[in-house]
């Protein structure tokens, strides 16, 4: 306090002002502090998340993978082939963004985002999502199925988000889909 | 002929898919390397250090080159 204070606020801040802060930063920090079994807990729930996570993009990418060899393997692929492709695509890379909410979100194990599902997003919005929607307009132009898919950014926000808050792997600054 | 360079980019971690030509190059070298008495995978290995750019933890990325040469493959047909 100043030098003007007056000995009657000196009282008043000692006998009301000290115990309203020390409730206000008790509260606090009660509420912005985790004791050790609540940060254990968050930290299991973060790592079950995210094994489920991982769980439902491996099974939306052994459908994608599936419906594209089908579409190669088949002696005459017809429109039902393509459109295999084009849902079981949309269903992985929608799969990819919600992983990303869930990163930006801070609701995944940190060791598991950093050693493996930020090399899937970033190779997957880098390479997997320009690649997805050129090649669908490219058979369906061929083949002269109706096709009006395109790559819109707002569609990924969240894939997106992950790449610019942890920015591009180190050496792959080169390359379409970023920006 | 695209499929050889997705597959070289895959097997030796290469930071880009090596167009026809750079593979022809490649096996050029392998061929040279393996007149020399070098077994075959060292040989593909030395070359593919030769005259590309590798980057050793390019394995993450498995996944997205899959998908890359499964697209390729079914944009061909």
């Amino acid at each position: 306090m100043n030098a003007t204070a007056t000995p009657q606020a000196l009282e008043w801040i000692k006998d009301v002002g000290l115990p309203v802060v020390g409730f206000v930063a008790g509260f606090l920090t009660s509420r912005w502090t985790l004791s050790k079994k609540d940060r254990k807990d968050v930290e299991q729930k973060n790592y079950e998340n995210t094994t489920r996570l991982i769980e439902q993009h491996d099974a939306a990418y052994d459908a994608y993978t599936g419906a594209l060899a089908a579409y190669s393997a088949a002696p005459a692929a017809d429109g039902g082939n393509f459109v295999e492709i084009a849902t079981k695509g949309d269903r992985y890379l929608y799969q990819l963004n919600l992983l990303s909410a869930a990163i930006l979100s801070d609701k995944v194990d940190p060791h598991i985002r950093d050693e493996v599902l930020l090399a899937k997003v970033r190779s997957a919005v880098r390479n997997t999502l320009p690649q997805h929607y050129e090649t669908l307009r490219a058979i369906a132009d061929k083949h002269g199925f109706p096709y009006s898919g395109e790559l819109r950014r707002s569609d990924y926000s969240a894939a997106y988000g992950v790449v610019e808050r942890f920015g591009p792997t180190p050496g792959w600054s080169e390359g379409p889909g970023t920006s | 002929m695209r499929d050889i360079g997705v597959a070289l980019r895959i097997k030796y971690k290469l930071r880009k898919v090596p167009t026809e030509e750079q593979a022809e190059q490649w096996a050029e070298l392998v061929e040279h390397y393996r007149r020399d008495d070098i077994d075959a995978e060292e040989a593909g290995r030395r070359a593919a250090a030769d005259l590309f750019e590798i980057v050793d933890n390019l394995v993450l990325k498995a996944e997205a080159d899959t998908i890359e040469a499964l697209l390729e493959q079914a944009k061909k047909k």
